[in-house]
């Protein structure tokens, strides 16, 4: 299996193999998600493209579109399944009655 | 337990100027599909060198496509809550549903004769957003002339 150093990352999102005819071998291709909406992106050094990351969910985002910060999709996920608006924060606390 | 499903299909109405939809899975609001293995190629017969561009996509209004129930990859599996229908899971769209243009959660040109694959790393799938009538898609967005292209999606919930 080829794989291209320059594309290739320590904790990939995901990998994408090309079985091309015209290329000697399979390809393969270290991919990254956004941690917002879970769009994913190949690694590609030097492209000029910008991206980032979110402190906040501690984890990349895809690019500008994404800088608003509503929580990681699966929290946003979880919010929408919950019926809480999007974006709430869990509140962990001591029962009514509960030792402090 | 994760149940693991997998869905296979084509788009015959494949076009040079409108997208088309493979494989829709309608998780919606029933069940969060996590999307970790998808397979793209050309069609079996006639290779030639044409290119495409394929998407998987979220959208807010199902397509409507021919039903296919999601096979369990553990054949004494239970069923998956994702269930084929017209406007649920299903392949090869007749009518187009509504696809979010800032949706496109991963996005490959291929030529006809190539195939591709992508694997998700675990905790990296893609899920549907959990709204009804909100599926993921497997898209050919693109083409240079109309061909059928084949494509696997496989999921667990």
């Amino acid at each position: 299996m080829l794989v291209v150093p320059k594309h290739s990352i320590l904790r990939p999102s995901g990998t994408g193999i090309l079985m091309d005819p015209a290329l000697p071998r399979e390809v393969q291709m270290d991919y990254k998600q956004c941690i917002h909406c879970q769009a994913v992106w190949k690694v590609e050094p030097g492209s000029g493209k910008m991206r980032g990351f979110c402190g906040k969910c501690n984890g990349p985002i895809c690019g500008p579109k994404c800088l608003e910060c509503n929580g990681p999709f699966d929290k946003q996920n979880d919010d929408l399944a919950a019926g809480r608006p999007i974006g709430s924060r869990l509140l962990i606390g001591v029962p009514l009655g509960g030792k402090q | 337990m994760a149940r693991y499903f997998s869905v296979v299909g084509t788009n015959t109405t494949g076009s040079a100027t409108t997208a088309s939809t493979i494989i829709q899975t309608g998780g919606f609001n029933l069940v969060l599909t996590k999307i970790f293995d998808i397979t793209v190629g050309g069609p079996a017969s006639a290779p030639n060198d044409y290119a495409a561009q394929y998407v998987i996509q979220r959208g807010t209004t199902a397509s409507t496509v021919t039903s296919y129930t999601p096979l369990p990859l553990d054949a004494a599996g239970a069923a998956s809550l994702a269930v084929g229908g017209t406007t649920a899971t299903g392949i090869n769209a007749s009518a187009e549903g509504t696809w979010t243009a800032t949706g496109v959660l991963l996005n490959f040109p291929l030529n006809m004769r190539a195939t591709f694959r992508y694997v998700a790393s675990p905790g990296a799938e893609f899920t549907n957003t959990y709204t009804a009538a909100n599926p993921v898609g497997l898209r050919q967005s693109a083409a240079s002339t109309a061909f059928v292209a084949t494509g696997t999606v496989i999921w667990f919930e």
